[in-house]
């Protein structure tokens, strides 16, 4: 699934729209949501393979049901989060690493690769629409967020540098600045110049660990079950 | 609109492990519910804090069920949970988390309104406790994901 669990939603009120794709759909996580009993016997007990992420393969088998998905946001509630960075990262790192094994639960072999499209502002108005899929004798999941992108152009200019290929620097050079400017530049401008200076770069210093820890657990729990899994990134820093 | 409250049988559950002052929390604010749990199953999965006597102090406020669930692992007991829920709607939340009043009252009704519906979620916002950066981190995210920020967080 490409997001996690606590930062799923950012949804309107009203109905979720359940997609083609079997790995993106609309989930709700355990913390608040109510089932009816017909729709539990349908969907079965929680896959108790793993620690976490049982309420996002949840969502997964109910979208090939016929029962709807409803959305609330009055019925609230407060949740208590992590206070510590360690504490944060470790949970970032579980939420990735239960990914892939879903992934391969509920399709089969292929490669699949998303693209982020963005719609509004806001970090919760990105979705993704594939830009491959077809059959391979494995299995790859990859989520071809700006982190990935600036990661991969970043990687190239270190490259080109070595091999003292300057036109090629100049050329990714140019690349990194654009997924920049396209991706990022908006919101990170945005939220600059209505911000506190030093939180603005403890938040953004603090999203990139957190990415980091979703990546790096999404590869790692993917390569124990053999699944090549890039994990949706965010980018986004919220407002100070 | 007139809609019978008293059509739908609720069972809240509660997966806990050595949090017994958070799930005192979590209990209180299921006593003040305007629409009243009829059922909260509450699956102990191996505490050896005081969690036992938390519950108990709960147990002439609401209808607690307590389970024991020895096998480690929160959807393991979460489904311990669900086969010992008798409810006709079945409601998930967990020991770090405060209900609003009205949270099962919302819950509830897009169910009644509409038989088609099978599950229904509600808006998850971050709580200050000990007001780290970490913690405002979360809290301004989770109030980004809502779109809104000018929405007061809880406090407490």
């Amino acid at each position: 699934m490409i997001t996690n669990i606590l930062f799923t939603k950012g949804y309107e009120r009203g109905y979720l729209p359940k997609t083609d794709s079997v790995m993106i759909q609309p989930i709700f996580a355990t913390a608040n949501l109510a089932i009816r009993r017909e729709a539990l016997h349908e969907v079965g007990l929680f896959d108790g393979q793993y620690q976490t992420g049982e309420d996002v393969e949840w969502g997964i088998r109910l979208a090939k049901t016929k029962w709807e998905l409803f959305f609330e946001p009055k019925a609230l509630i407060h949740h208590k989060h992590r206070t510590t960075l360690g504490a944060l990262l470790k949970q970032w790192f579980r939420y990735g690493y239960y990914h892939p094994y879903i992934f391969k639960k509920h399709t089969s072999k292929s490669i699949k690769i998303f693209l982020p499209t963005h719609k509004g502002m806001g970090w919760s108005s990105v979705q993704f629409s594939t830009l491959l899929g077809f059959p391979l004798p494995f299995y790859a999941l990859i989520f071809l967020t700006p982190f990935h992108m600036l990661h991969l152009l970043f990687l190239a200019i270190v490259c080109s540098l070595f091999f003292k290929a300057y036109n090629a620097l100049m050329f990714f050079a140019l690349g990194w600045f654009l997924v920049w400017l396209f991706f990022c530049g908006r919101l990170t401008f945005r939220s600059w110049i209505s911000s506190k200076k030093s939180r603005w770069i403890a938040y953004t210093l603090l999203r990139y660990l957190l990415n980091w820890a979703y990546v790096l657990g999404a590869l790692w729990g993917g390569l124990k079950i053999g699944v090549f899994y890039i994990e949706a990134t965010r980018e986004q820093t919220p407002p100070v | 609109m007139t809609i019978d409250q008293k059509k739908l049988k609720i069972s809240v559950i509660i997966v806990t492990f050595n949090r017994a002052t958070m799930l005192e929390d979590a209990l209180s604010s299921l006593v003040q519910q305007v629409r009243f749990p009829d059922e909260v199953v509450v699956v102990d999965n191996g505490s050896s804090d005081h969690t036992r006597e938390v519950i108990k102090h709960f147990e002439e406020e609401l209808p607690i069920k307590y389970i024991f669930e020895n096998k480690k692992g929160i959807p393991v007991a979460r489904n311990t949970g669900i086969l010992n829920a008798t409810g006709d709607i079945v409601v998930f939340t967990d020991d770090d988390c405060v209900a609003d009043k009205k949270w099962l009252h919302h819950l509830e009704l897009p169910f009644l309104r509409d038989p088609a519906i099978g599950m229904v979620g509600g808006e998850i916002l971050a709580c200050r406790v000990k007001g780290t950066l970490v913690e405002d981190y979360c809290i301004a995210d989770a109030v980004m994901r809502v779109g809104s920020s000018s929405k007061e967080n809880h406090s407490q």
